[in-house]
């Protein structure tokens, strides 16, 4: 187990509720775990907890079965931390970003040429960071966080801001640096690149864990069986739900589809969004 | 090492490009120019006379009576008063009309005016009871060696410098404080193996050689026998650490530049203090010598002027060291807490 966490309690300063309340999960070594939640559900401050930004929380944490407590400045080499807003020094080169903090670690980190590359960023390497835009940003502070290459990663929205195609791009690094044995704490709203990636994911919303599983099983559990067949009848757009598992439903779909006026044909498994929505009665955002 | 080095070049690059450097460089030309070619080297200051009458039939009573801020009691008090400024000449009377005897107190050169006003007026207060020549009846005692009197914009050059180095420290290192709470960098290395100790320390290196160009530059301009003075240097250098630690404990404390700017307007002025009483002793306090400037400005004169007093550069240590240790404990304790500090 690489990080195990048992009933988390933690409260800021001044605040007059707790801002997580007995949050348990835990991480196996080498899996993608995904925290889904909706603006100050607690996904930050776990994370904050976790990579010991944040001190003082009761309950236990265990970072490969060692309580976090006792962890000192080897914990920093042993972890990477893309933050959500790109703190950069904006005044330098993305390739004096990574280096510098890079001589930070002691284990020998990836050359800046090599990871700018892996993320398509190359001819952007000797530009200062003031002049990139926003998801150049978010990728160098990705490339940051990985570049010692760590043992564990906290990422909070890796691929906010980028385009579709950049976004498929980070999906598959990240999925390298999981291949090359990194377990993965991740943070987003985005729910394609959560499916995309998680092993698992738990859903936190005010301060509690309200579900935690793989997405499939999510999806089984909270989804329909149904099939949705979108047909015409004469010149009129006809829809149906037909249960796939039963014959009654089966016999009509085959109807359907011999009289060859099938137009679109639909499962009614539940969106991770949607899902959410459902236990909580809110919607990420 | 690695990570210091790493870390330093990260806080050069920081201060460099804030421009910060950059504007202190031209603000130390431009004082360094002046102070060689436009503040003149001499300062005409009128001698001034004090007199102690000890002829034996006070001979010179009524003529002092006249004038009583001539006067001065005895000998000790003329000496004392005769060893603050080169520019005063002590005159004890002394003997008796038919044998008249003057001794001239002076801490000045021989030749200097002050020396001829003396005897021009010693002169003038027995010429109403007898002739004295200038090769009989007159003793010139000096209080101490000789010296060569200080050029005006050397002394200037100690205060130039204290200000310059005291600003200079406290911005730059604040200046990266700031910048790593504003860019949001400082989460980035709170995550890193980087300790409060090792963050401070590369600071503190980082403002150490930024400071030491505009530091060669006014004394190379002003003073350049004095650029491989390693006392010079050793003071400077005390003095950055000191005033850098002050920073270090504004950038903790508060948010950015434009948010410390007053806070950093008021320490200056409070650090100004000794620097008045530097041209106007009538103002020094012993409470001054509790602010760091008054220390730097007097070692840094010590450096200068070696012969000066003597124990110059153990009374600015004194006077820095306390300050020294209390900024460094501070600023270290702020930002383990505030900065580093909550990670159990």
């Amino acid at each position: 187990m690489m990080i195990r966490v048992e009933e988390l309690v933690y409260r800021y300063p001044k605040a007059d509720d707790d801002a997580l309340k007995k949050v348990s999960f835990s991480v196996q070594k080498g899996e993608i775990f995904g925290l889904l939640g909706p603006s100050g559900a607690g996904k930050s401050t776990v994370q904050k907890v976790l990579n010991k930004q944040l001190g003082g929380a009761a309950g236990a944490v265990y970072f490969d079965e060692r309580p976090l407590a006792e962890l000192g400045a080897d914990y920093f080499e042993s972890i990477g931390v893309a933050f959500e807003l790109p703190n950069l020094y904006e005044r330098l080169t993305g390739e004096a970003n990574l280096s510098l903090v890079g001589g930070l670690y002691q284990s020998p980190c990836r050359s800046p040429r090599e990871l700018f590359e892996r993320v398509g960023m190359t001819r952007a390497l000797d530009q200062r960071v003031s002049t990139y835009s926003k998801g150049m940003k978010q990728r160098l502070v990705f490339l940051r966080a990985i570049q010692h290459r760590p043992k564990m990663l906290f990422l909070d929205e890796p691929t906010g801001g980028n385009d579709p195609a950049t976004t498929e791009q980070m999906i598959g690094v990240i999925r390298e640096e999981r291949d090359r044995g990194a377990t993965v704490v991740l943070t987003t709203h985005d729910m394609h690149v959560a499916e995309a990636l998680c092993d698992r994911i738990a859903f936190i919303n005010d301060g509690q864990i309200v579900a935690c599983d793989t997405p499939r099983n999510l999806k089984l559990a909270h989804g329909q069986s149904g099939i949705v067949i979108e047909y015409l009848e004469g010149e009129q757009l006809a829809h149906v739900v037909v249960d796939g598992s039963s014959a009654e439903g089966r016999s009509e779909l085959d109807r359907l589809l011999a009289a060859g006026q099938v137009q679109t044909v639909h499962s009614q498994e539940a969106t991770l969004g949607e899902i959410f929505i459902k236990l909580t009665g809110r919607e990420l955002r | 090492m690695r990570r210091m080095l790493s870390l330093l070049w990260l806080d050069l690059c920081t201060v460099w490009l804030s421009r910060l450097p950059i504007l202190m460089m031209v603000t130390v030309l431009i004082q360094g120019l002046i102070l060689r070619f436009v503040v003149p080297e001499q300062i005409l200051i009128e001698p001034m006379v004090r007199i102690v009458d000890h002829t034996d039939e006070r001979l010179f009573a009524r003529a002092l009576s006249k004038a009583p801020a001539l006067a001065l009691p005895d000998k000790a008090s003329l000496k004392t008063w005769v060893g603050t400024d080169r520019q005063h000449i002590g005159l004890i009377f002394s003997g008796t009309h038919r044998k008249p005897h003057v001794e001239l107190l002076h801490s000045g050169s021989l030749d200097s005016g002050a020396v001829a006003l003396g005897r021009t007026t010693a002169t003038m207060f027995w010429s109403r009871f007898t002739n004295i020549g200038w090769d009989r009846g007159h003793i010139l005692s000096h209080l101490g060696a000789d010296r060569e009197q200080i050029p005006f914009n050397q002394l200037i050059l100690a205060l130039v410098l204290v200000l310059n180095v005291a600003i200079g420290s406290i911005l730059f290192l604040a200046t990266m404080i700031f910048e790593d709470k504003a860019t949001g960098a400082v989460d980035a290395l709170r995550v890193s193996p980087l300790g409060a100790l090792t963050y401070l320390t590369s600071k503190l290196c980082a403002t150490i050689l930024t400071s030491v160009l505009p530091v060669f530059v006014l004394i190379a301009l002003v003073k350049p026998e004095e650029v491989e003075s390693g006392a010079l240097w050793l003071m400077m250098i005390v003095a950055v650490v000191c005033f850098s630690f002050l920073g270090a404990i504004i950038g903790v404390l508060l948010r950015s530049l434009f948010e410390g700017i007053y806070v950093i307007a008021l320490t200056m002025f409070a650090l100004m203090f000794p620097l008045f009483a530097y041209f106007v002793p009538a103002l020094d306090r012993v409470w001054l010598h509790w602010i760091p400037t008054w220390g730097t400005l007097y070692g840094v004169r010590a450096a200068l002027f070696p012969t000066w007093r003597e124990d110059d550069p153990v009374l600015a240590f004194q006077s820095m060291v306390p300050a020294l240790v209390i900024f460094a404990v501070v600023a270290l304790v702020l930002i383990r807490k505030r900065m580093f500090g909550r990670r159990s």
